[in-house]
């Protein structure tokens, strides 16, 4: 018996490399697609027939032109707090990079290129849902209110860090903001998501969880272990990717086989979106869309198509493995001159506005620096603090012993 | 009532007055554990509470923290103690470390349960006895269960922590040992080691299954050589009671350390370094470990691997001749 | 007020403790505003661009394109135009404080912490107590008993007699060391006496005919190295003459190495060296160390270790004159040999009298070892060996 035609069956390159796919989603398409992913169930019962419809999702284009058809769901003010956001992000990473190349501070990793992935997820999802980042997401702490005076404080690990110093410079975190602090293991947090998600479940909140995460992580085990977990439990759980071409210095085709991660998520039986991670607008109605999507039916992953514009880290030189004029084709599919280009061409921002913006960010920045650069160190005793809920005397009686050597320290 | 049996009703009582409570591990749910002690949980407290995650240890501990930061309280179990290694990452890097390195804004108070140790010829994959792995990471505690008394007031203990307990079980003795349980709930505190034998001659130290092959050794010293050992079951390892440790062996001035885990690394060199650190002047014999062999435990030769009671009797004798 | 100001090559990060210059984007003289990237440096991990850390005008570069910068080493100067804003004090650590360590060499001492301990509340020095235990550990009963030892006779009910014009010489160091001990022999042991004499005419002829050659090699030949020699011969025939009795008299300890020490007069009174395990040595080994020990005694350069240990003793008061004496014991042993002058003598031989080089032997033994029969046994044998001498080359 012939194998029924695959009439469905919508597929296009990978982004492998750095080609973007041409075909581009426009509005009615899309509601085609959620149309379609309800019948998918029903058919693949049938015909055993599998939809793929993982085109990238864009609205926006490089040129800050909305898709023809098209209309904004998020009021003006939110896009012009989130253009600001972004560029407070981008500036602030600059900074803290300038201060590790001089010394000042120990490490730091910037999120260039990819604002537009935490920025516009943040503004979609509500303050009481609970995120997840990896480490490149820190847009969401701006969106979400953090100060830049805390966020320098914590770089420099002091006395005010909220970390109390224990963490590496970029593993932010607040409890304040629902935002669980970063850690450096590579997607250990994604189960946790998923069993936020479940317990909110249980609790029956009307929030989320969610948890981001680079193209790297999709090969860890933990990947594996907390989509199937959410899929198996259906929680409200949105699995965040910022596909951003690079783990390092490791390339995709270093890094899986198959057409991006988006394949995976449908490996699970998790819905599954593939957007222009550098458009505004198609990852604030994607993650808007998913996070309804978790509350009523299950997790959702959403794979970001972005790209990393600066090193890995400072203890990265990413001139040794990228191919010249990578960056430059980049370049112009800039989130933020994007966002920018749109907002002039909407007539809701201009130079003077752009002058003032910076200027105010610089200003802020060169002060909490200073700040940060008179705080203290945290107090000796926070060593032996946080490791269990009381402190031991085992440990009492270890940092007894250490503070023979540190008698000037006050605590 | 047997261990199993304990902690089955434990679980039973406090999911009835906690609602946070929830448990889940492989085939923990509907079919209530390998060993039964989620039994009926499901039924009575509904799926949400009591439930089957796939086959993934890391993901089990990982889910359960995420459960844990949002005020849920999880009882995980890893079907063996042999399989807990996929979810190491989780418990070393996240589960000990959530709320240091959060700065106390995030805990994960999870409670991790698997059964663990040898003597059912479960060979490599089937007896193992890891604690020593997690002593070492500091965040963690750990308890090791010996009786079903014990069970009870461990687990209860656990549950009521704050920070993330495991807790070992000795499959051996699962069902061998009965004992009358009370009804009401009562917790055994953590870091409260206890002397089960008094004795004068030697201090003899243990946990988990191994404590009654330890009691059976000082029995039988007592009525061969006349010998008066004095028995400890540390109960947990992490908080660790060195006050009745180190007071037991400034007594005795003789100390055997008995466990099922290798030798090399194993709990009882750091209890060792204790006892040499604490009660050195007092010492009339090195502290001697009785142990495991340095090899992975197995299947055949699980006897002679083993440190049963004839061993520890020649090594009470040993310390007590040098 | 312009300061200038070194900046040092930063942690670049993860253990980078060098860099090698690539390039200079700014020059000497030229002026720097905040975090403007100054010089490209490449390290193992990334080729990184440096911005200058205050702004100012950059004075000295330390190194030129291709040199390698060290971590914490001057990279650059700045001459700054303000003053600087205190940089966080780092932390410091106390100097350890600076106490004298008083260096114990307890090492080599068997003992089980317990017994230390013991030792050192009863303020006995651990070093001075001889082992009884396993391997010759020092057990608790040692330390108790070494502890309760001074035991000063309880006889000592005459009071010493102190006239007007008297000379006082204190008694010190070996001198006060000997009385003691041989109060305490004495008080110990039942001494008896046993005497005998014996004929030297083969001794005498052995000697000439080793003489020659031990002078030879440098070595002045007396009779003592014959006696030692003939004295262990005798006591592998009685073996209990070479023992030590347990206080309680328990038990007796039969030694099986012949240390024989030999009891000598010096300056500094009366010593004793020790010449080891003569039963397995030979004559010409025992004329060697023999006069190798006499050496170091002349020079005042005997060890401890040459003085302890003995099981039995010789001493020879010959040279000074007398025929007869009843030695002190050198407790812990059991016997100890006198010798005196060999004289010629009128004797009885087959039934006529002729002269014969005689040689006087004065024995004390512990009559709690060694009886009358035993006494006879062991000199007997003892003189055997002199009267035939060869037997003992």
């Amino acid at each position: 018996m012939n194998k029924p035609e695959l009439a469905w069956k919508v597929q296009n390159s990978s982004h492998i490399g750095v080609v973007h796919p041409n075909f581009v989603l426009r509005d009615k398409h899309l509601a085609l697609v959620y149309e379609l992913r309800d019948l998918k169930e029903r058919i693949d019962r049938i015909l055993r027939v599998q939809i793929m419809a993982f085109e990238t999702i864009q609205y926006l284009n490089e040129q800050g032109d909305l898709a023809k058809g098209y209309s904004p769901k998020v009021a003006d003010d939110v896009v012009i707090k989130a253009y600001k956001t972004m560029v407070v992000t981008r500036h602030v990473d600059e900074r803290m990079l300038t201060l590790q190349r001089q010394g000042i501070i120990t490490f730091s990793l910037s999120s260039l290129g990819e604002e537009c992935c935490s920025v516009a997820a943040a503004a979609a999802l509500s303050s009481d849902d609970w995120l997840y980042p990896q480490y490149r997401e820190v847009g969401v702490m701006f969106w979400r209110g953090f100060s830049i005076q805390d966020f320098v404080h914590h770089m420099f690990g002091n006395a005010k860090d909220l970390n109390k110093g224990r963490q590496m410079p970029n593993h932010f975190g607040s409890r304040e903001l629902n935002v669980v602090t970063v850690s450096s293991p590579i997607a250990t947090k994604i189960p946790h998501a998923a069993g936020c998600g479940y317990a909110m479940k249980l609790q029956k909140e009307p929030t989320i969880s969610a948890v981001f995460f680079g193209d790297g992580a999709t090969s860890e085990g933990d990947f594996h272990a907390g989509m199937n977990f959410a899929a198996v439990l259906k929680v409200p759980t949105l699995f965040f990717c910022r596909n951003n071409a690079y783990a390092i210095s490791t390339s995709l085709d270093h890094q899986f086989h198959s057409d991006g991660i988006a394949p995976k998520g449908e490996g699970y039986g998790v819905a599954t979106y593939r957007v222009d991670g550098n458009d505004f607008f198609a990852v604030y109605d994607t993650v808007a869309e998913a996070r309804k999507h978790c509350l009523e039916k299950g997790p959702v992953l959403i794979e970001a198509m972005t790209y990393r514009m600066g090193a890995h880290s400072t203890s990265d030189d990413p001139t040794r493995y990228r191919k010249k004029g990578e960056i430059k084709e980049w370049q112009e599919k800039d989130p933020v001159l994007r966002l920018r280009r749109y907002l002039e061409k909407q007539g809701l921002w201009d130079d003077k506005k752009e002058k003032k913006l910076w200027e105010g960010v610089k200003k802020e920045v060169t002060e909490a620096i200073g700040v940060a650069k008179k705080t203290p160190n945290p107090p000796l005793k926070t060593l032996i603090e946080d490791v269990y809920c009381e402190v031991p005397k085992t440990l009492q009686r270890q940092i007894d012993d250490l503070k023979e050597f540190f008698p000037e320290d006050p605590s | 009532m047997n261990i199993i049996q304990a902690l089955n009703l434990t679980l039973d009582q406090q999911f009835a007055k906690d609602d946070r409570l929830i448990t889940f591990g492989e085939d923990c749910g509907a079919f209530g554990g390998v060993f039964r002690v989620t039994e009926g949980l499901q039924k009575k407290f509904g799926e949400a509470r009591c439930f089957d995650t796939p086959l993934c240890e890391q993901g089990i501990v990982g889910f359960a923290i995420g459960c844990a930061q949002k005020g849920l309280k999880p009882i995980c179990e890893i079907q063996f103690a042999d399989y807990i290694f996929p979810a190491f990452d989780q418990i070393v890097n996240e589960l000990a470390k959530m709320r240091s390195r959060t700065g106390n804004q995030y805990t994960a108070p999870v409670v991790i349960r698997t059964p663990y140790g040898g003597g059912i010829h479960g060979g490599y994959y089937h007896s193992q006895s890891p604690e020593a792995l997690f002593l070492h990471t500091p965040g963690i505690k750990v308890a090791m269960i010996s009786s079903p008394k014990d069970a009870k007031g461990l687990l209860t203990s656990a549950i009521k922590s704050e920070d993330p307990v495991i807790l070992f079980e000795p499959k051996r003795i699962y069902r061998a040992i009965k004992e009358e349980v009370p009804e009401e709930e009562y917790e055994i505190p953590f870091g409260q080691a206890e002397v089960s034998r008094a004795g004068s001659d030697v201090t003899l130290v243990g946990w988990g299954a191994q404590h009654h092959q330890n009691m059976q050794a000082a029995e039988e010293v007592a009525e061969e050589y006349d010998l008066d050992v004095e028995v400890i079951n540390l109960r947990t390892l992490n908080p660790l009671d060195l006050e009745t440790l180190s007071e037991s062996v400034r007594k005795t001035a003789r100390c055997v350390v008995a466990h099922e885990a290798p030798k090399t690394g194993g709990f009882g060199a750091e209890l060792s370094a204790l006892i040499m650190e604490h009660c050195f002047l007092h010492l009339r014999a090195p502290v001697w470990r009785c142990t495991g062999l340095d090899v992975p435990i197995p299947h055949t030769l699980e006897e002679e691997y083993l440190p049963d009671a004839y061993k520890v009797k020649q090594a009470l004798v040993k310390t007590v001749e040098y | 007020m312009s300061e200038v100001v070194t900046v040092t090559l930063p942690d670049i990060g993860e253990g980078v403790v060098e860099g090698e210059v690539v390039e200079w984007l700014k020059s000497e003289g030229d002026p720097l505003t905040q975090d403007e990237p100054v010089v490209v440096v490449m390290t193992d991990k990334a080729t990184v661009e440096l911005p200058a850390p205050h702004p100012g005008i950059l004075k000295k570069q330390y190194h030129k394109p291709g040199e390698t910068a060290l971590k914490d080493h001057p990279l650059y100067d700045i001459e700054v135009k303000e003053r600087l804003e205190q940089k966080k004090q780092k932390k410091s650590q106390a100097p350890a404080p600076k106490k004298k360590i008083a260096k114990k060499t307890t090492g080599g001492i068997l003992a089980t912490p317990a017994t230390r301990q013991l030792a050192k509340e009863l303020g006995v020095n651990i070093e001075k107590i001889s082992g009884t235990g396993k391997e010759g550990r020092i057990t608790d009963q040692d330390v108790i008993l070494f502890h309760a030892k001074p035991s000063k006779p309880s006889v000592l009910k005459t009071p010493t007699l102190h006239m007007k014009d008297d000379k006082e010489v204190p008694i010190v160091g070996v001198p006060h060391m000997m009385a003691e001990k041989m109060v305490e022999s004495k008080t110990v042991v039942p001494h008896f006496s046993f005497f005998d004499q014996l004929d030297a005419t083969r001794l005498i002829q052995l000697r000439d005919n080793v003489k020659p050659k031990a002078e030879k090699e440098g070595y002045t030949l007396t009779y003592m190295p014959f006696f030692i020699k003939a004295l262990s011969c005798a006591l592998k025939k009685n073996p209990n003459a070479n023992s030590s009795v347990e206080p309680d008299a328990s038990q007796l300890n039969i030694h099986q190495h012949h240390n024989i020490g030999v009891a000598s007069s010096t300056k500094t009174g009366l010593v004793v060296f020790v010449i080891r395990d003569v039963q397995e040595k030979s004559l010409a080994q025992v004329i060697k160390e023999y006069n190798q020990m006499v050496l170091k005694m002349k020079e005042g350069k005997l060890t401890r270790e040459d003085m302890i240990h003995s099981t039995i003793t010789i001493s020879n008061f010959g040279p000074l004159g007398g025929r007869w004496a009843t030695p002190i014991i050198n407790y812990p042993e059991v016997a100890i040999l006198g010798v005196a002058k060999i004289r010629k003598e009128p004797i009885v031989k087959n039934d006529q009298v002729t002269i014969c080089p005689r040689l006087n032997i004065s024995w004390s033994f512990d009559h709690r070892v060694i009886d009358g029969s035993a006494a006879a046994k062991v000199s007997n044998d003892f003189i055997a060996m002199l009267e035939n001498p060869a037997q003992i080359l």
